[in-house]
């Protein structure tokens, strides 16, 4: 507990929840963790929501060891507040949140299946993560069970059914698209079922790349865990490493030299360019535009050049450490990134102005995937897919992380709503990194760039949300005193976008599909990490076009508010 | 050898199409393979093309550990993918489950469900180094595989 001034938000719960309220901190700025009763969770949640806390980042659920613990952590212009409350094992039972915020859907239902928390009134009363067959009571993220405990028992699952079970009306077909199909390169199991051209229902099946990596790193050390955090997903590997190494290092209390800030704000801003530059092209080839996907990715290859110049390698850069960067950046490499920046600034340039004025590219995504911003809000989807719904949301600018504090860029958003939002948002994006990067090769100061690091976190917790390629990116860390977590979370962005990519999908063409769900720029290595295994029925929850249709008039009438009220009162599929 | 088996190897050796397919990786290896098939490694000048299918495939590149998810439906694109069929893992997980060997989910490496025929090390390999891994195959395809 800090000896300072209460903020706003706990004035107001302690004022309003009285003894419910069972204690706050604040352990740094744009940190509030508040302790609450169980029964006033959600009263808490409630208040929040009206005083601006609309974004949820993520629900942690951790095993304390003598009981559960649940931590929602919600989000408002930057700061992050915690909700906390405990449970016990018998009696893990607590109000859904979903009917006020509808984008913690998936959140709960991770807790619930990994953690055997009840979520009552969860609109999926059925297990969302993991399959049918998985042994009852089995949760994969209580300390009873180990890595071999787990193995043991699902040795004789035989990986559920292989094809989607799917009720085709009259007229209708259902087309099964993957797990190995041609659109992306991992594996994500699509049902569509089709009238014609239009869909008619959405049903995703993730969790084909399930590997199970927070109960790992539970069992390896933080300079072991290093690793692990930068292959959760290939692409945004610096992301993911930052994240973990700015998460730590809080934890620490560790203060990271001035220059390795600057080096990491390069390394990260590079990742993003390389990013979106590899989301363009897959994004061409989605179209059949396969001249863009060879374009882009061999301009990629110039900014890939640069990354294995600095690190050595050209995906796993393992460039962050805990207490600084592994390598320097020296002032031949200053003068070969700036030259390379010019270049790519020149053909990003190109790009733009290219794909807005080509009909071949625009007609296949211009009013493509709409959606309003009032969605994007509500089902909390982050970074540039938010930002092209016009969200304007950047972790960067409103959490800010090493210097990005210092340094001036501009937040891009669009208001075009829809997929060809995206594609803007993402190239003008590439703009404002490549004159971050100037910026912080002009600034970077002299001096060490890595400092000593301690092998143990002390028992803390600390939250660390970092601005990766496909946005909000949240790690969470408890330490215990020795070299291992103890709990140890990651919420990926594309996790976040998920439903909202649903919505986007809901008034498409089957021709549509592939660019629509490329647009949020799904990572499903990111995704599945998440103990994801199978959500067998719907991305979140499905509508039939008769859904979508009884909704909008219902809403006319003003007799539902939000498609929840009406997945409650009618259900969805 | 008869003149028509000749025919058919150098054909084989000529246009080895492949799948891929990643079975838990981390995309990595998935963009290093993608990256290998644009402007500046384009391994198309060696006739390799990527499907969309396993049944016109001849080569299965896989990348990533095994999930238990992903098994049995690894088992199946295996089978659905005509004979002669090869199998390529690319990346260290892909070989050996990786750094992802202490996860519940992961059973290890491909071959531990198909088998592989060539083995590609590397977190991720450079697309050079897929590239010399092709060659290889290449070389034993025309020598009848």
């Amino acid at each position: 507990m800090t000896e300072t001034e209460p903020p706003s938000e706990v004035k107001l719960l302690t004022e309003r929840l009285a003894e419910k309220l069972l204690g706050w901190s604040t352990p740094r700025p744009r940190r509030i963790y508040v302790k609450v009763s169980r029964e006033a969770l959600k009263e808490a949640v409630k208040l929040l929501k009206d005083e601006g806390y609309t974004h949820i980042s993520a629900v942690t659920g951790l095993d304390t060891g003598s009981n559960l613990e649940l931590l929602y952590h919600l989000e408002r212009s930057g700061t992050c507040l915690t909700v906390r409350t405990e449970l016990p094992y018998e009696d893990a039972k607590i109000p859904t949140i979903t009917d006020l915020i509808p984008g913690a859907l998936l959140y709960e239902g991770e807790a619930r299946d990994l953690l055997g928390v009840e979520f009552e009134g969860h609109p999926y009363p059925r297990p969302v993560i993991l399959p049918d067959g998985w042994p009852e009571g089995l949760y994969p993220l209580r300390k009873k069970y180990t890595v071999e405990e787990i193995r043991e028992k699902i040795a004789s699952y035989g990986a559920g059914r292989l094809t989607g079970v799917v009720e085709e009306g009259r007229g209708q077909l259902y087309v099964p698209v993957g797990p190995q199909h041609p659109a992306l390169k991992e594996p994500i199991g699509l049902g569509f079922v089709v009238e014609g051209e239009a869909i008619v229902k959405v049903k995703a099946r993730i969790g084909y790349n399930h590997r199970g990596v927070e109960k790992a790193m539970e069992n390896q050390s933080y300079i072991q865990n290093l690793m692990l955090a930068e292959r959760i997903c290939g692409i945004c590997s610096v992301a993911h490493t930052q994240c973990y190494v700015l998460t730590v290092e809080t934890a620490l209390g560790l203060e990271v030299p001035e220059r390795a800030r600057y080096i990491r704000v390069v390394m990260n801003e590079l990742n993003r360019i390389h990013s979106h530059l590899l989301w363009m092209g897959v994004a061409g080839h989605e179209i059949g535009f396969d001249t863009i996907l060879m374009y882009t990715w061999r301009d990629r290859e110039y900014v890939l050049d640069l990354l294995e110049a600095i690190s050595g390698n050209r995906v796993t850069y393992s460039i962050n450490i805990i207490g600084g960067t592994r390598r320097d950046i020296t002032d031949e490499l200053k003068d070969r990134i700036l030259k390379t920046m010019d270049y790519v600034e020149e053909r990003n340039r190109l790009y733009l102005d290219l794909l807005l004025k080509d009909p071949s590219f625009t007609r296949r995504t211009v009013g493509v995937g709409k959606a309003s911003t009032s969605d994007a809000v509500a089902l909390c989807a982050v970074g540039p897919t938010a930002r092209a719904f016009k969200v304007k949301k950047d972790v960067r600018k409103d959490d800010p992380y090493e210097v990005y504090g210092d340094i001036p860029f501009e937040i891009v958003v669009s208001d075009m709503c829809d997929v060809a939002g995206t594609f803007v948002v993402r190239a003008q994006e590439i703009f404002e990194c490549i004159n971050i990067i100037r910026y912080a090769l002009e600034h970077m100061p002299e001096g060490p760039y890595r400092i000593k690091a301690p092998r143990r976190v002390p028992s803390v917790e600390a939250l660390g949300r970092v601005e990766a390629p496909r946005g909000e990116l949240v790690h969470y860390v408890r330490g215990n005193g020795t070299e291992r977590p103890e709990r140890y979370k990651v919420r990926t962005p594309t996790l976040a976008n998920v439903l909202f990519v649903a919505k986007m999908l809901e008034n498409c063409n089957v021709a549509d599909i592939p660019i629509t769900f490329a647009a949020i720029d799904p990572c499903i290595a990111c995704e599945d990490r998440v103990e994801f295994f199978d959500v067998s029925k719907g991305v979140a929850w499905t509508w039939t076009f008769e859904d979508i249709k009884a909704y909008r008039k219902l809403k006319e009438k003003g007799k539902v508010s939000k498609p929840l009220d009406y997945l409650d009162k009618f259900g969805g599929v | 050898m008869p003149l028509t088996e000749r025919i058919v190897r150098w054909a084989r050796a000529k246009s080895p199409w492949i799948l891929h397919l990643n079975t838990g990786g981390c995309n990595g290896c998935d963009i290093e393979v993608v990256a290998a098939l644009t402007p500046r490694y384009d391994v198309e000048r060696f006739g390799i093309l990527l499907q969309g299918s396993p049944r016109h495939a001849d080569v299965i590149v896989v990348t990533g550990p095994v999930t238990v998810q992903m098994k049995e439906r690894m088992k199946r694109i295996y089978e659905q993918t005509p004979e002669p069929k090869f199998v390529i893992a690319v990346g260290q997980c892909a070989c050996s489950g990786g750094v992802f060997r202490n996860c519940y989910s992961v059973l290890g490496g491909v071959d531990t469900v198909i088998p592989v025929d060539l083995y590609i090390p590397g977190c991720p390999p450079k697309p050079e180094a897929i590239i010399y891994g092709i060659a290889q195959l290449i070389e034993r395809i025309s020598k009848g595989g």
